[in-house]
Order: structure tokens, then sequence, then C-alpha cells
């Protein structure tokens, strides 16, 4: 019989970090570009605004509107998380599935 | 436990060296059973964690396109002398762009778990929206009103287009 819970689990425990280990890269990488981004859009709205190539109107209106363009980027990040979860815990159940068909080819 | 294993366990009384295999094969069917119900129940749930709509090449291209048509339409704005930027002028670029961020949302919408997919396509139809009826309002567009639109267009799309990307990474 070869079916130990304990190493089953730990073999789970560490594919979940593998997964996450390998998806993290691109959450960390987008909320820094979305950042970046960020303040080269703010730096053109002030330039502009300070030239007076915009009006007072336009310019508090971009301002309100990065308020959605945050809520964007968040769900982005949220979706970039969710692929990562995802990964690791279908990585976790194949690891379980495997055990218990190697464990039933013993028997 | 099964019928089989009920008559080994009758027999084992009369003869010690069939007790030891007949015990074996008792613990085993009763562990064997339990692995199969165990198995059947993650094959019966198929057991797949599933968080995101599945990628979609053609909306990643889709979007890819959209993004352009959009940004094109700014640059012609720029690259247009300022009395040629009367609203009718433009009016087929922006209903190009708008057919193309509804045929993006009318996809995401019969998608699974399309939720987030779905602020995020609001958002950009809304800025869009609202850019445009700025431009059909005043009839005309300054070269900073085009190039802050630009710029914050683009800031709309760039969120679809990392989501559409990330579920590419879907291992599983």
């Amino acid at each position: 019989m070869e079916f130990d819970l304990n190493e089953v689990f730990a073999d789970m425990i560490n594919a979940v970090k593998t997964n996450v280990k390998e998806d993290w890269p691109l959450v960390r990488e987008s909320a820094a570009d979305f950042l970046e981004s960020k303040k080269l859009r703010l730096s053109l709205l002030a330039e502009l605004r300070i030239s007076g190539e915009i009006s007072k109107k336009t310019f508090d209106s971009r301002l309100e509107d990065e308020k959605k363009i945050l809520e964007s980027e968040l769900h982005a990040v949220v979706v970039i998380t969710k692929v990562a979860a995802q990964n690791a815990a279908n990585a976790a159940i194949d690891i379980l599935s495997k055990a218990v068909e190697t464990a039933l080819k013993t028997l | 436990m099964s019928k089989k294993s009920t008559y080994s366990l009758q027999r084992v009384t009369r003869n010690n060296v069939v007790t030891c295999q007949l015990k074996k094969t008792v613990f085993s069917d009763f562990v064997k059973e339990k692995l199969l119900l165990l198995l059947m129940v993650l094959s019966l749930f198929s057991c797949r964690v599933v968080l995101v709509p599945e990628y979609r090449s053609d909306l990643e291209d889709q979007i890819i396109s959209g993004a352009k048509l959009n940004d094109k339409l700014y640059i012609d704005l720029l690259q247009s002398d300022k009395q040629m930027r009367q609203f009718d002028l433009y009016k087929e670029q922006y209903a190009t762009i708008a057919a193309e961020i509804n045929s993006i949302q009318l996809k995401n919408e019969v998608r699974n778990n399309n939720a987030n997919m779905l602020v995020i396509i609001k958002n950009l139809n809304d800025a869009f929206i609202k850019y445009r009826d700025e431009h059909k309002r005043t009839n005309t567009i300054s070269d900073g009103e085009i190039k802050i639109d630009q710029a914050y267009i683009k800031a709309f799309w760039k969120p679809l287009l990392v989501a559409e990307t990330a579920l590419k990474n879907t291992r599983n």
C-alpha cells in the first residue's frame, strides 16, 4: 500500500508553492507597468494644463477618469492573480489524483 | 465490503497461513473501495478549479486591433488642420471603434467567470463614449485635448489586453 497522506499533502503544498512562484512575477510586473504608465500620463496631464493647452474642466475630468483607470487596472491584476490561484489549486489536485491512482494500481 | 471478502474471512479460522493472506485481501478490498470512491468523486466533479474565462486568441487580436483603430483616430486628428476637425469628418471612425468595443463586450458576456473582464470593458466603453461626445458637442478638438484623450483611452484599453493575455498562462 503506497498511500501516505502526509507525503501526498506535502507534495500538494510544494505544487502550490511552485505554481505561485512561477506566476507571481507577472502580477508584480503588470502592477509596476501600470504605475509607470500612470506616472507618465499624469505628467502629461499636468504639463498640458500648465501650458494652457487644456482647460481646467478637461484637467478635472481626466483626473476623475484616473479612478476608473485604476479600477480597470485592479481588475486586470485580479485576473492575473486568479490565473495563479487556478494553476496552483489544479496542480495540487493533480498530485492527489495521481497519488490515488498509483495507490490503486499497487493493490 | 464485498461478498468475496466476507467469504474469505469465514475460511480464515481453518488455516493460519491462509489467514494473513486473506486478512490482507480484506484490508486491500476495503482501502481499494475507499480509494475508488475518492477517485470517482474526483472524476465526477472533474475536480478542476476554474476562476477565469478560457483564453481566446481571437479576442486578444480584436483588443489589439480595436486599440490600434482608436489610436489611429487620434493620430489622424492630430495630423489634420484645426479647421478640418469637425465631428462629422470622423464619425465613421468613431462608429467602427464603437462596433469593435461592442463586439468585444458581447463575446465576453457569453464567457464564464467574466465579472472582471466586464468591468474593464464597461470602463473602456464609458470613456470612449465620453470622449466622443465631447468632440461631437464642441465639433472640434485642440492639440492638447487630442494628446490627453489619446493617452487616456490607451490607459483604458491596456488593462483589457493585460487581462486577456494573462489568461494564456492557465496551465491546467
